[in-house]
């Protein structure tokens, strides 16, 4: 057994026995069908309201723009969530 | 295995019990495993009552405590033990509710499945002492806590021909290896509490599972399996054939090929309505329509039922490496699924020398940090599992949602306008005007979008260095 095997092991348990168990496929009030659903019928509006403006718009740019700001503030909020809790839990405050 | 739409199975259930009731059956019969709510006997031992059994005074039937109904079990350090008086089904998957109704006390319940020779095959440990849940034969495996005052469905499953009992705790199930000494069909689930603290017991339920080696067997020619192909998803046809086995005992009603879109939640299938039992086959062939933009897996599901109890039966059945789509563009996003390979160590036959013993020496480091196939392809499997749960499901289908969107504009579509009830397209001929700006030739639309670009641009990279702001 290689070393990476070890970690792939290690990996595989805690996604199995820790993450797994405990992770919802679904969120409560908004299920991931329902989300599904509302991003299908908010794609077929977006590109029935800007298909045709593509020579005057650049939509591909903005949508992938909007992307990454999406993640990277949501990785920031994240990372501040994980911050605030280490401090509370530190006892140092927020 | 792919959860299927409830209408669908529902369906074919209901058309497979009709078939049933009208005297289709006689057949192979599928043994029906019992199930118990405790309804039915008299307050007090159940010892006696409903072919259930004790060596002591046996377990209680009382009505504090119950799941459902009025009543329920309850053991204190006494035994309930109900042996089959019908054959069971050759695999069959056994669940019960179990609840601790103190809020100090710790009983200790042992939970048996025992086969006609008296060897017990599963045994699950209920031990409210440590707030823990095992399973504790054949493997020593932790299932989840033993809260007090909270209800917990535990279960058993087995499958003699594949020598695995399955343990489930609150619906999610685990296969072990079965003991040595499996040799003979279940007969008797065993209810222990040996701490003199109650537990309770009930809603004893009982489904027959298919077992291996028994699987219908399906062989599709259209798509193949282990191949892929790239068709056209408007005018597709699918077909194949499937046969039940002489051992298999269910009544099969419904066969769907499903189209599952890769990277993303679209879903198509195909149903074909079916008859068949064990010894029959059928051939499907039809034609069905999909989205053309995406890519597809292929799978198909069987749906039956046992025709005394009218459980449902489903087998799926997935094809390898056959993905379907229609245009080549798609093909990266197809490619991106193929199965992580790990790469083979260099032969050093054809070297001598020092070259050889640097070549294995290569080898052996390669050795100690490459991981093998088969724990690549477990790790890819967890992590397949990790991507339908929450948050990783919702934000690839968002991620789907940007990617399709893209896909989907039509930039050089016809913009249509309504006035006062007369209709028509705008007409974007201005925009195609060619004019000359900073010494090149270039359409005013072009030079608007740029300069819109130019203003989206300027704005994105005042945002990023507000986020560095922020971050840092």
């Amino acid at each position: 057994m290689s070393i990476a095997d070890l970690l792939i092991d290690v990996i595989n348990f805690c996604v199995q026995h820790i993450l797994l168990p405990i992770l919802p496929s679904n969120i409560p009030f908004y299920s991931i069908d329902a989300f599904t659903d509302t991003l299908d019928s908010f794609q077929n509006n977006i590109i029935a309201a800007f298909s045709g403006y593509g020579f005057i718009f650049p939509m591909s740019l903005v949508l992938t723009m909007l992307l990454v700001v999406m993640f990277a503030e949501g990785a920031l909020f994240l990372f501040k969530i994980g911050k605030y809790l280490v401090n509370v839990s530190r006892g140092s405050g927020g | 295995m792919k959860p299927l739409k409830c209408p669908k199975i529902v369906f074919f259930a209901c058309f497979g019990l009709l078939l049933g009731l009208s005297g289709f059956a006689g057949r192979v019969q599928a043994a029906t495993p019992f199930q118990d709510d405790f309804e039915a006997y008299s307050v007090g031992t159940i010892k006696g009552q409903g072919n259930w059994f004790s060596e002591y005074s046996g377990c209680e039937i009382q009505t504090t405590y119950k799941k459902t109904g009025a009543q329920a079990l309850s053991c204190t350090g006494n035994t309930a033990y109900r042996i089959g008086t019908e054959a069971l089904a050759t695999g069959t998957a056994w669940e019960f509710w179990v609840y601790n109704p103190s809020s100090s006390n710790n009983p200790d319940g042992r939970f048996k499945l025992i086969d006609g020779n008296g060897t017990t095959i599963g045994l699950i440990s209920f031990l409210s002492a440590a707030n823990k849940v095992y399973a504790t034969i054949g493997v020593n495996q932790e299932l989840g806590a033993a809260p007090k005052q909270t209800w917990v469905k535990l279960g058993f499953r087995w499958d003699r021909a594949a020598q695995t009992v399955g343990y489930g705790y609150n619906g999610v199930w685990q296969d072990f290896a079965a003991p040595s000494g499996f040799d003979q069909d279940v007969s008797e689930i065993y209810f222990l509490e040996q701490n003199n603290k109650a537990i309770i017991i009930d809603d004893i339920t009982g489904d027959p599972i298919v077992v291996s080696g028994y699987d219908p067997i399906i062989t599709p020619t259209d798509p193949p399996d282990g191949e892929t192909t790239v068709v056209d998803l408007d005018d597709f046809t699918v077909s194949g054939n499937i046969q039940i086995p002489t051992e298999n005992p269910f009544f099969w009603t419904g066969l769907i090929v499903n189209f599952d879109q890769l990277n993303g939640t679209r879903h198509y299938e195909k149903d074909f309505t079916i008859d068949l039992a064990a010894g029959d086959s059928y051939d499907w062939n039809a034609t069905t329509t999909a989205d053309n933009l995406y890519a597809y897996k292929v799978s198909y599901t069987a749906v039956g039922y046992a025709p005394q109890s009218g459980f449902v039966i489903t087998y799926d059945h997935y094809l390898t490496g056959t993905y379907i789509t229609e245009t080549a563009s798609v093909l990266p996003t197809w490619e991106e699924q193929e199965n992580w390979t790990i790469p083979a160590e260099e032969d050093c036959d054809g070297y001598s020398g020092i070259d050889k013993i640097i070549c294995q020496i290569k080898n052996l480091l390669t050795g100690l940090v490459v991981p093998s196939q088969s724990k690549v392809d477990s790790l890819k499997n967890t992590l397949t599992a990790f991507n339908t749960k929450f948050p990783m499901n919702y934000i690839s289908a968002l991620q789907g949602f940007f990617e399709d969107v893209q896909d989907g504009l039509d930039e050089e579509a016809a913009i249509s306008f309504k006035v006062l009830g007369q209709s028509g397209t705008l007409d974007d001929s201005f925009w195609d005007t060619a004019i000359t700006f900073g010494g090149t030739a270039q359409t005013i639309g072009s030079l608007f979008k740029s300069l819109i670009t130019a203003v989206f641009v300027i704005a994105f990279l005042g945002w990023c260095l507000a986020f560095l702001g922020r971050v840092f």
